[in-house]
């Protein structure tokens, strides 16, 4: 990490036998919109066009920040009608000097954060995120290949930009995939990144031309774009169906070349018609099950083994509250299905509807 | 007299369907005026609260001494009723926001968060004014129904009751501890240790803030400043009792045996939550300092359904109830507050006919 602990706020010590966080927060923000207890809280400082429907917004967190590494995302909160909802996004930059953070987001269609994110957040707002995460990390000392579909660039921005800082003679191929020129994105920063590292080179390939089916990656262009695919270790980025059929291509040719890949893909579609099986996986315990469709995520979670608080277990006294960190599950009290990532939910009047993550 | 028609099992079920429609229409609407309505709480405990203790800091000037004990009162009421309790039934959980999360919200009370949560919420809104079951019908201190066996020690219960009032934040807070159990054998001593070790904690640390810190900040006040904190603790704690008694132990709140448990459906879990509690009128400032348990009739049947909308519920549930011919029990607080005192004295002394409960519906 860049600049962690020297950060940490040491008055909280002093301060708790007196107030508390909430109450701490309540006042500390009314003095700076920034100031508060643990959470980081940035402020809006640019927001830049890089494609026709991708924004790069960047910011200013406040001293609760921990810092973060090329490559890593970060969730961002927005409270939109009462609600706050969180999304993951990628860093598109490096730590530096600055202390600013920046990411992208494509304006999804129907997409509520990132909707909101584009019309409603301005420069000079507030916006809460939280620490950054992941881990993945490239070789840096071997020859790459980045392989990017659509909003599937930006970490690639934060690794490349990484590179032209700190190894510019690297040798690197980007074949970088979009719909059409408009949303090819981030082609000026990519120009700039060309300039600095001249072992560097952009492909771009656009999919969709019309009256012909759509452009894939397949292993003949491959062996087009990039003959020494075998000599490179290789990240891949984008929609699942970019990731895989990278990932197929490097099996079939037996590649023993590290190759990392990380999918963005749509939440999986709820089918509420039939109970069928679905994933479980419980991140604190690090476990992974097979589960129904047709049970509560109570009694699932107890058959496999945990033992989450519970009370009443009719939904009425709030024991089996739990974070969902991910996948869509009907309420058996009102009927109603979300796919909100990051929210509770009473595992007891709760039915997993497509494969479901539990921080249990 | 309140009457209440007896209803066959498909009506029960109906009954039911009806409330639960109404929740659906609810909670389809949750959203911003929620959020805002309880952020507007958070600011009047906040705002009330570093105003009353500016005040005490005045010493024992009387119009500031006084002003400051009620606002520091007010506060302390508001937080743990109308904001507290409200936010730990996880009324407000649907905003995803940290702070009004049920799970993790601690109050500026001596009971633990987490105790709370288990004898409360749990305990008493899922067996609500089920005898042996709900731990708060009278507390194991005081005998409220003839269905409760007597014994003499309940002669001196109105004298128990005035204690429990005045020291009502630790009373909820052992309620937990379940000390009958230690006492009885039932329970360990280390499990008793382990029960107490967060009570310990939380009265440490709300003691050592109310009646050491401020006091020694208000230096040459400090006198003033603790009796201070003990009169707001003390305006907060009759104000939660008398509000809590009302809920449940009114003239007409019924209580139920154990065996209306068995295959309970939803329908008659409705019905058990609408004829064990009690309403009280009134404006909409004292709908917010009893933390709209004066609507404790639509709490019961809607725990997770942010309090502010209990009032609009009310005039629904009212029609339902009447459609169903089942008594909605509400009254002025003077008459409700009134009859749970008759109920002190009265049960404080043996019936003649000890009576077997819930010889009526739901059965
Ligand atoms: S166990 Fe009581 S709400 Fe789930």
């Amino acid at each position: 990490m860049s600049n962690t602990a020297s950060h940490t706020l040491s008055f909280t010590r002093w301060l708790s036998p007196l107030v508390d966080e909430a109450t701490f927060d309540f006042y500390a923000r009314r003095i700076n919109p920034t100031w508060r207890w643990s959470r980081v809280i940035c402020r809006v400082t640019k927001i830049e066009p890089v494609a026709a429907d991708m924004l790069a917004f960047t910011l200013k967190p406040n001293g609760n920040w921990r810092g973060f590494e090329a490559g890593q995302h970060l969730q961002v909160y927005a409270e939109i009608n009462g609600v706050r909802h969180s999304r993951s996004y990628s860093m598109t930059n490096t730590p530096n000097p600055a202390g600013e953070i920046q990411f992208a987001v494509k304006r999804v269609p129907g997409g509520l954060v990132s909707n909101w994110l584009h019309d409603k957040l301005k420069t000079g707002d507030h916006i809460e995120i939280g620490q950054a995460f992941g881990t993945q990390k490239l070789p840096c000392n071997q020859p790459l290949l980045l392989v990017a579909g659509g909003s599937g660039i930006t970490p690639v921005m934060s690794w490349l930009q990484h590179l032209a800082h700190r190894y510019q003679h690297a040798d690197v191929v980007l074949l970088q995939y979009a719909r059409d020129a408009a949303t090819l994105p981030f082609q000026q920063q990519l120009a700039q990144i060309a300039a600095k590292m001249p072992n560097f080179t952009l492909q771009t390939i656009l999919t969709d031309h019309p009256g012909q089916p759509p452009i894939v990656f397949d292993d003949q262009q491959l062996t087009q774009r990039v003959p020494d695919a075998q000599r490179r270790a290789a990240f891949a980025c984008g929609p699942s169906s970019l990731t895989s059929a990278v990932r197929q291509v490097w099996q079939a040719r037996g590649y023993t070349q590290p190759l990392l890949t990380e999918a963005f893909s749509p939440p999986a579609l709820p089918d509420n018609s039939s109970v069928h099986p679905v994933a479980l996986s419980y991140s604190r315990s690090g476990k992974q099950q097979q589960g129904s469709s047709g049970v509560n995520l109570l009694q699932q979670a107890e058959a496999h083994g945990l033992k989450p608080a519970n009370g009443c277990r009719m939904g009425i006294c709030f024991s089996c509250v739990c974070k969902k960190e991910s996948g869509t599950v009907t309420n058996l009290l009102t009927g109603e299905t979300s796919s909100e990532p990051g929210e509770m939910i009473r595992l007891c009047v709760s039915t997993p509807v497509s494969d479901v993550t539990l921080d249990l | 007299m309140k009457s209440n028609r007896t209803l066959t099992a498909s009506e029960i079920d109906a009954f039911g369907a009806e409330l639960d429609q109404l929740r659906h229409r609810t909670v389809a609407t949750l959203g911003e005026r929620d959020a805002t309505y309880i952020r507007r709480i958070r600011t009047s405990v906040r705002i009330t609260e570093l105003a009353g203790r500016l005040m005490l800091f005045a010493g024992f000037f009387p119009p500031t001494f006084i002003l400051g004990v009620l606002l520091l009162g007010v506060s302390k009421i508001i937080d743990n009723m109308e904001l507290g309790h409200n936010v730990m039934h996880g009324q407000f959980d649907f905003m995803n926001e940290p702070e009004f999360c049920g799970k993790r919200f601690e109050w500026n009370h001596a009971c633990p968060a987490d105790f709370w949560r288990y004898t409360h919420n749990y305990e008493h809104h899922t067996y609500t004014n089920i005898l042996g079951k709900d731990k708060d019908l009278g507390y194991g201190l005081v005998r409220l129904f003839p269905e409760q066996r007597w014994n003499p020690g309940f002669l001196l219960q109105p004298l128990y009751a005035l204690l429990l009032a005045i020291l009502f934040q630790y009373g909820v807070a052992i309620q937990h501890l379940k000390m009958n159990r230690l006492l009885n054998g039932k329970m360990s001593k280390a499990e008793f240790g382990e029960r107490f070790q967060p009570f310990w904690h939380k009265l440490r640390h709300t003691s050592v803030r109310d009646y050491v810190i401020f006091p020694l900040l208000a230096g040459p006040h400090f006198v003033a400043v603790l009796c201070g904190n003990i009169l707001a603790n003390l305006i907060r704690n009759l104000w939660t009792w008398v509000i809590i008694f009302c809920g449940h132990f009114t003239k007409d709140a019924e209580v139920f045996p154990q065996s209306v448990l068995q295959n309970e459906t939803r329908g008659h879990w409705y019905l058990r939550q609408l004829r064990g509690s009690s309403n009280l009128k009134g404006s909409k400032l004292f709908h917010i300092m009893s933390g709209n348990l004066s609507h404790q009739i639509e709490h019961h049947l809607y725990p997770d359904i942010p309090a502010n909308r209990y009032a609009e519920m009310s005039v629904e549930v009212r029609k339902i109830c009447a459609k169903y011919g089942q008594h909605y029990n509400t009254g002025r607080f003077s008459v409700q507050f009134a009859s749970v005192l008759w109920r002190i004295f009265r049960y404080a002394l043996p019936n003649r006919h000890q009576q077997a409960p819930g010889q009526k519906q739901p059965a």
